[in-house]
């Protein structure tokens, strides 16, 4: 069984996915393949892809009713080329042209060219315009469609631009709909004047009206023809999304794709399940991908975006919470739509989406992820879009977010994967701003964690008020083995609670307190839980003013032989530590055998 | 009616049992029952145009596809797309090309309209963008043109060189 024995038939049906360069390679292969492109009547001309010789020269052994699909564009071919290559191609004897599309035309040549096609024929209708050049291209348009009775499929980039837009026919037959940018107003004049629509499909679709009036919510009017509906970048606040969704009530298909907007009613499955048996009991297929940036960037409604910070008054949402209302019988037995969520760390993005994942992630990020039937929620690498468990799916053991922002809304992510996470082994949360939310949930993360032995907290505005939940990590995990808490503001005596919890801790074999301003007050305390504490073997005490008297407490403790087993390294830098204290710290350390810098 | 069963029998006389919302998937499988109105199970479907090894390819690519919508009716704006084959389906195309053919048969006999388009857009990633030596030595075609019909070909074909 080989190519050339198939049937004419089905060799032009694998003809229809080739372009007509292809097909021309084909056809000069063998006597077979030669009678059936010669005998192919569905031929592609496009200007894209072949130079005007080409043209030129298709044109004279394909003859003109044998395309069914026309597609110019003027986009990278001077006008006077243009101008030649038409020459070569009578419109007028495309006499099955079912497809045209048209790019970057003057609303001259667009004009004639439309008044010439078949209009019996024509099916599918693609354009694309400069609005901004020429201004008579939506009466063009308008008086072209009540021309081509046949037409079902319309293409635009748009339907209208200030005040102008596209008077559309009365009666007319369009079925399907594609249309890159259009607002809200004109999504609605269109379904309202095409009374034959069953298939919308919007790229982009605003609110903006260009005179910044402000949009009222009119009385819902029905529009039954409506079957498929797909926005691609709606932008619309959700009460306007619900709105054009009641009143298409027969809705058997919807996509929507929304990127940063606010958190909304979109985020909740109650609210859709609700919506859809009131609105929308036809609905088969639904697909959503909807994210929210939950940090900084918030979306108006004019699709402005505006920074924030919005650690203040934040509840945090997290996943399983998200997830649970898309989990009913509804969702999951009744239409079979299975709802998995993520939280982005760098970029602070919530999002929530149907499986398989219509939106292509376009670089690889850190993402806590709840999957469809998975109760907790695990951080992973991997694209959104690809499947669970493939080669870039790798198990992760360090995750390092050194000068990341991450502030207390990302922490509370991470630390709802950490709670039950077994993996993750060294986490570098090295200068962020977690602050004292932060560590509360890093520190509730870790009572039930018992993987991560590694935590830098170094420079991280955890301050007085986020000092108890260091002492709970001390108190209560018992895997950290390495904890950094330097820079973070903590002041002298929340330090000396911290020391007190960390006497009694027998799992942390090194603190790193740099710049955690000690003083000669705290060395007290530091001291005598070092005597308590058994396991430490590492301690910095970089830049933490400890000077000469200070010095002497620690020289103390190393003479202390139930204590010289355990210090090994100790970090001193930056004390203004003078000789005499160098030579109290030398004398103990000879019953001990730390190493000093 | 869930899980309700038939039987499809293969030209070499193999049965397979389907059920029937699987079945018909084939437009043809869908017009026999209905034509039919068979209801009984012991009822078996003659297709002596597809062998078990066919039958039995074809039967998974159906089973994985159930719960798909139904194809667009608007054919005639078939789109010339041939990215859009998801990995499942390049997976379970990836057999030989004898295989894939019989595939093709199998589909249009059937009237099985996804399978048909997934798989020519498979045939037509093979052909695209290779020179006519190239696609003869793909698909092993044998060059059968006449000297003088060569000759023809080749200056009709001039601009095929320039490219």
């Amino acid at each position: 069984m080989s190519l050339t024995n198939l049937p004419l038939e089905l060799i032009h049906r694998i003809f229809d996915y080739c372009d007509i360069l292809t097909i021309l390679s084909v056809r000069v292969t063998s006597k077979y393949l030669y009678l059936a492109a010669n005998a192919f009547d569905r031929y592609d001309l496009d200007n894209n892809y072949a130079s005007e010789n080409t043209l030129s020269l298709i044109t004279r052994f394909i003859r003109l009713q044998n395309f069914v699909s026309l597609n110019l564009s003027s986009g990278y071919v001077t006008d006077d080329s243009f101008t030649e290559l038409m020459s070569h191609i009578d419109i007028r004897q495309l006499i099955r042209l079912r497809s045209l599309t048209l790019s970057n035309l003057s609303d001259v040549k667009l004009k004639q060219i439309l008044s010439m096609v078949n209009s019996e024929s024509l099916l599918s209708l693609s354009i694309q315009f400069d609005v901004k050049k020429y201004s008579g291209v939506f009466n063009i348009l308008s008086s072209a469609i009540t021309r081509l009775i046949a037409l079902q499929r319309l293409h635009l980039n748009t339907v209208g631009y200030k005040e102008m837009q596209i008077a559309w026919p009365t009666n007319c037959s369009l079925k399907y709909a594609i249309i890159d940018t259009c607002t809200y107003n004109q999504y609605r004049v269109m379904i309202h004047s095409l009374p034959h629509l069953e298939s919308v499909s919007i790229e982009d679709c605003t609110l903006n009206e260009y005179n910044g009036k402000t949009l009222l919510l009119s009385a819902p009017t029905l529009h039954p023809s409506l079957k498929s509906l797909t926005m691609a970048k709606s932008r619309l606040p959700a009460e306007y999304i619900q709105r054009l969704l009641s009143e298409t009530p027969n809705l058997v298909n919807l996509t929507l794709i929304s990127h940063k907007r606010q958190f909304d009613s979109l985020f909740d499955g109650a609210y859709w399940e609700n919506f859809i048996q009131m609105k929308l009991p036809l609905l088969a297929k639904f697909e959503f991908f909807f994210e929210s940036c939950l940090s900084k960037v918030e979306c108006d409604y004019k699709g402005d975006y505006h920074y924030k910070e919005k650690d203040e008054n934040y509840t945090h949402t997290s996943l399983s919470s998200l997830i649970l209302p898309f989990r009913t019988p509804f969702w999951l037995d009744e239409k079979r739509w299975f709802v998995t969520c993520d939280f982005l760390i760098e970029s602070a993005d919530l999002r929530i989406c149907t499986v398989p994942v219509i939106v292509v992630d376009k670089w690889q990020c850190y993402r806590c992820e709840l999957s469809p039937f998975d109760d907790k929620p695990r951080i992973t690498e991997r694209l959104v879009n690809e499947a669970i468990g493939t080669s870039t799916d790798k198990v992760l053991t360090t995750l390092k977010f050194e000068n990341c922002g991450i502030n207390s809304i990302r922490i509370g992510y991470l630390a709802d994967v950490l709670r039950h996470d077994k993996t993750i082994t060294n986490l570098n949360l090295k200068n962020n701003t977690i602050g004292p939310k932060g560590i509360q949930y890093i520190a509730e993360a870790l009572q039930q964690n018992k993987t991560l032995t590694t935590l830098n907290l170094q420079q991280n505005c955890i301050g007085t008020n986020g000092a108890p939940y260091i002492c709970d990590i001390l108190q209560h995990n018992t895997t950290l083995t390495r904890l950094n808490i330097g820079m973070s503001g903590i002041g002298v005596d929340k330090m000396i609670e911290i020391f007190n919890a960390l006497q009694a801790n027998t799992t942390l074999k090194a603190i790193d307190l740099y710049h955690c301003s000690i003083g000669r007050y705290g060395m007290d305390y530091l001291t005598n839980a070092l005597q308590k504490n058994t396991t430490l073997t590492e301690l910095n005490l970089t830049s933490n003013d400890i000077k000469v008297a200070a010095a002497e407490h620690l020289a103390c403790l190393f003479r202390k032989t139930t204590y010289s087993k355990a210090l090994s390294i100790l970090n001193l830098y930056d004390n203004e530590i003078n000789a005499i204290a160098a030579k109290h710290l030398a004398d103990g350390l000879q019953h001990n055998k730390a190493n000093c810098s | 009616m869930a899980g309700h069963k038939i039987k499809l029998q293969s030209s070499d006389g193999d049965t397979f049992d389907v059920e029937v919302e699987i079945a018909k998937q084939s437009a043809t499988i869908k017009t026999m029952l209905e034509d039919l109105g068979m209801d009984e199970e012991e009822d078996v479907i003659p297709l002596p145009n597809v062998n078990s090894a066919i039958l039995k390819k074809v039967i998974q690519w159906a089973t994985h596809h159930k719960d798909d919508p139904p194809p667009p009716e608007d054919d005639e704006n078939r789109e010339k797309n041939t990215n859009d084959i998801s990995s499942w389906d390049q997976d379970f195309l990836k057999v030989d090309q004898g295989t894939l053919f019989e595939l093709i048969l199998a589909a249009n006999y059937l009237d099985i309209k996804g399978l048909l388009d997934v798989t020519c857009k498979t045939v037509a990633n093979m052909i695209k963008g290779k020179t006519p030596e190239e696609i003869r030595r793909t698909f092993n075609i044998k060059n059968d043109f006449t000297p003088q019909e060569e000759e023809q070909i080749k200056k009709e074909n001039e601009w095929c060189e320039e490219k």
